[in-house]
């Protein structure tokens, strides 16, 4: 199905990564689902194969996923992108909002999926 | 006292009634199940009107605060927490004496919130009033600030003495090693101290130094360069990130103020020499260095005549 | 011995992540500050070894706070903090008017507190995601010890699960390390709560 979304997540954890990824399949079994580890490598998927989603981890080796989601911001502008994080503090919720994120506490679970999928099909309604 | 549901401690009232803490019992939904006389006497609010309510009812500082969240966490977890007074503002309106209600002067509280084994969940709120020992704490901190003060003060002056400069000069100096930045220091000598001294009596002496040290004190005031009393009627300033030319304009400045406001003196004028010096030490510069040279800078304004300012590349 | 997989390791270690996350939530709004922590590193070793993860490091004095639990199996949570990190902590948290041997004497109560609520954030995640619940116990300062060894943890001394992780608060660049050592009566136990929640998940 050449039209069917592209999600990718980009995590370090794999563990987060397979949650996500499993629930989505179950919920949304048409989408197309890439994975990154790093910043970096969301980076390069992004030139070969621009993603409509994007679930973003914001403690990682390297960048931050918030610096990664404001320079893929500047040559993506519509792909919507929900920073999924253990990082609850106030400050990093601030950053998110200001920069257009959406924020999705960790732990992955089902409830924490749906409202990401709020989130990236909001503008599709 | 009053308790609700069968709780385990429903037969040691008398017991509650009197521990000189305060006991708050909250239910899985968070409303007040126990509380003891103690939380009636220092809120104000007897039990019987707190019962079945929410304590953010009437503790409204409750809301978002930690110790909600560790109220939360034992209903929820069952896991205790511990509130110090050092790290959470008293969020619970509880006054050590009726009339702290006035000005909200509410008693320093030593939380902890422990969860009830059983079901429904429930949890226990334990406040200490830690007034006497933060009390203690306070004046502890204020005796040592004060000792702390004294043995670094000059007690005629009221600038720095000797042992807070040397302390200064070694800080400053390792600090002008690091950020490989110049380090200026005066030697500031009162002239003819002795003859001035042996003239007018030793109360008068001692209110000559004083005259200069406000001199000293009032030229350099937002300045944070350091006076301090070297010895009799010697000062020393420590002047970081100088240079020589600007140590020696300071040194000026010192000089002809310390000349200017004794100029209508009665009992005669008073003036000052100055020796000046400054270095940008690197590892293996020796502090002594520095002092030895300001000295030398000083004793040569001397020899020169005095009233003078005198810097350490003209002595040598 | 057991070992972990790399799956069980990753998931442990992103776990825990959240549990830190919790804390540094918390403890932000306790100081009002950010707090930085980083992904904990999870790693199971026998307690000789967990010196060596210190070994090295200027600090040759720890601050300890410990913390009993109890539920399907019994756990002693200690959070080890070099000493001088601990005092920069509560520096930082009380301001900078006390003189060193003050600072001493509040230590206890506020290291009892940071170490409460880091320690209580790691296990609540754990009760989350397993569907278990543990009692937890307060904590106490336990230890100033010179050497871990002296730092008594009950269980199995071959089987501790150790999460080092790195603590900066941002305003002030402290930075602190600091180890929490889960010992855990039947640590198989623990995995096999950790392989049903895996498995829950269907990734396993």
């Amino acid at each position: 199905m050449p039209n069917s979304p592209l999600l990718l997540i980009v995590d370090d954890s794999r563990t987060s990564r397979l949650l996500i990824r499993a629930i989505i399949t179950s919920l949304r079994p048409q989408w197309r689902v890439l994975e990154a580890s790093n910043g970096a490598e969301a980076l390069q998927h992004m030139d070969v194969d621009p993603a409509d989603y994007i679930s973003m981890d914001v403690n990682m080796p390297g960048a931050s996923g918030l610096e990664i989601a404001a320079q893929i911001r500047l040559q993506h502008p519509a792909t919507r992108i929900v920073l999924c994080t253990a990082n609850i503090q106030e400050s990093v919720r601030h950053s998110a909002a200001h920069a257009g994120l959406a924020f999705v506490p960790k732990p992955v679970t089902e409830r924490s999926v749906r409202e990401s999928l709020a989130f990236w099909e909001e503008s599709h309604a | 006292m009053n308790v609700k549901d069968g709780l385990p401690w429903e037969n040691q009232p008398w017991l509650l009634d009197h521990l000189e803490i305060g006991i708050m019992v909250l239910n899985h939904d968070q409303k007040i199940l126990l509380w003891n006389r103690w939380m009636e006497r220092h809120s104000g609010l007897p039990a019987a009107s707190v019962l079945g309510k929410m304590p953010g009812q009437f503790f409204p500082e409750l809301a978002g605060s930690r110790l909600e969240g560790a109220i939360g966490c034992a209903l929820e977890h069952r896991l205790a927490s511990l509130l110090s007074p050092g790290l959470n503002a008293p969020v619970l309106r509880l006054y050590h004496r009726p009339e702290h209600r006035h000005t909200d002067q509410r008693l320093p509280q030593l939380t902890h919130v422990i969860p009830i084994p059983g079901t429904p969940k429930r949890c226990l709120v334990q406040i200490q009033d830690v007034t006497a020992s933060t009390r203690r704490e306070t004046l502890l901190r204020t005796q040592s600030a004060r000792l702390r003060d004294s043995t670094y003060r000059d007690a005629l002056t009221g600038v720095g003495n000797r042992r807070k400069f040397n302390e200064t000069i070694a800080a400053e100096f390792r600090r002008a090693i690091r950020n490989k930045s110049p380090l200026g220091l005066l030697m500031i000598d009162i002239d003819h101290f002795k003859r001035y001294n042996d003239t007018h009596g030793h109360p008068a002496g001692d209110a000559c130094i004083k005259k200069v040290s406000n001199a000293l004190m009032e030229t350099l005031r937002d300045s944070g360069d350091l006076v301090a009393r070297y010895g009799g009627e010697e000062f020393a300033v420590i002047l970081p990130e100088t240079t020589l030319e600007a140590a020696r304009l300071v040194g000026e400045r010192l000089r002809a103020q310390v000349e200017s406001c004794t100029q209508q003196d009665p009992l005669g004028q008073v003036t000052v020499s100055v020796g000046v010096a400054s270095l940008q030490p690197h590892i293996g510069t020796d502090l002594s260095q520095l002092i030895a040279a300001a000295d030398s800078a000083l004793y040569c304004a001397k020899s020169l005549g005095r009233n003078r300012v005198q810097t350490s590349d003209d002595a040598s | 011995m057991i070992s972990l997989d790399e799956l069980q390791q990753d998931a442990l270690s992103e776990i825990f992540n959240i549990g830190v996350g919790r804390a540094a939530g918390a403890l932000s709004q306790i100081l009002g500050d950010d707090i930085a922590l980083s992904s904990p590193s999870v790693r199971l070793m026998p307690i000789s070894e967990v010196q060596s993860l210190l070994a090295g490091r200027e600090s040759t004095h720890y601050s300890a706070v410990s913390q009993q639990f109890s539920g399907p199996f019994q756990a002693e949570a200690v959070l080890i903090f070099p000493e001088s990190n601990a005092l920069l902590i509560v520096t930082h948290m009380l301001g900078n008017h006390l003189a060193p041997d003050e600072l001493a004497e509040y230590e206890q109560e506020v290291m009892c507190e940071v170490g409460n609520v880091i320690l209580n954030a790691c296990v609540s995640i754990l009760s989350d995601l397993f569907h278990v619940e543990f009692t937890g116990g307060l904590p106490s300062h336990q230890y100033h010890a010179s050497d871990l060894f002296n730092i008594q943890i009950p269980g199995n001394r071959d089987h501790i699960l150790v999460l080092h992780v790195q603590m900066s608060i941002q305003n002030q660049q402290i930075e602190g390390q600091l180890l929490y050592l889960l010992s855990v009566e039947s640590l198989q136990l623990l995995m096999e709560y950790l392989d049903r929640y895996l498995q829950e998940q269907g990734l396993q």
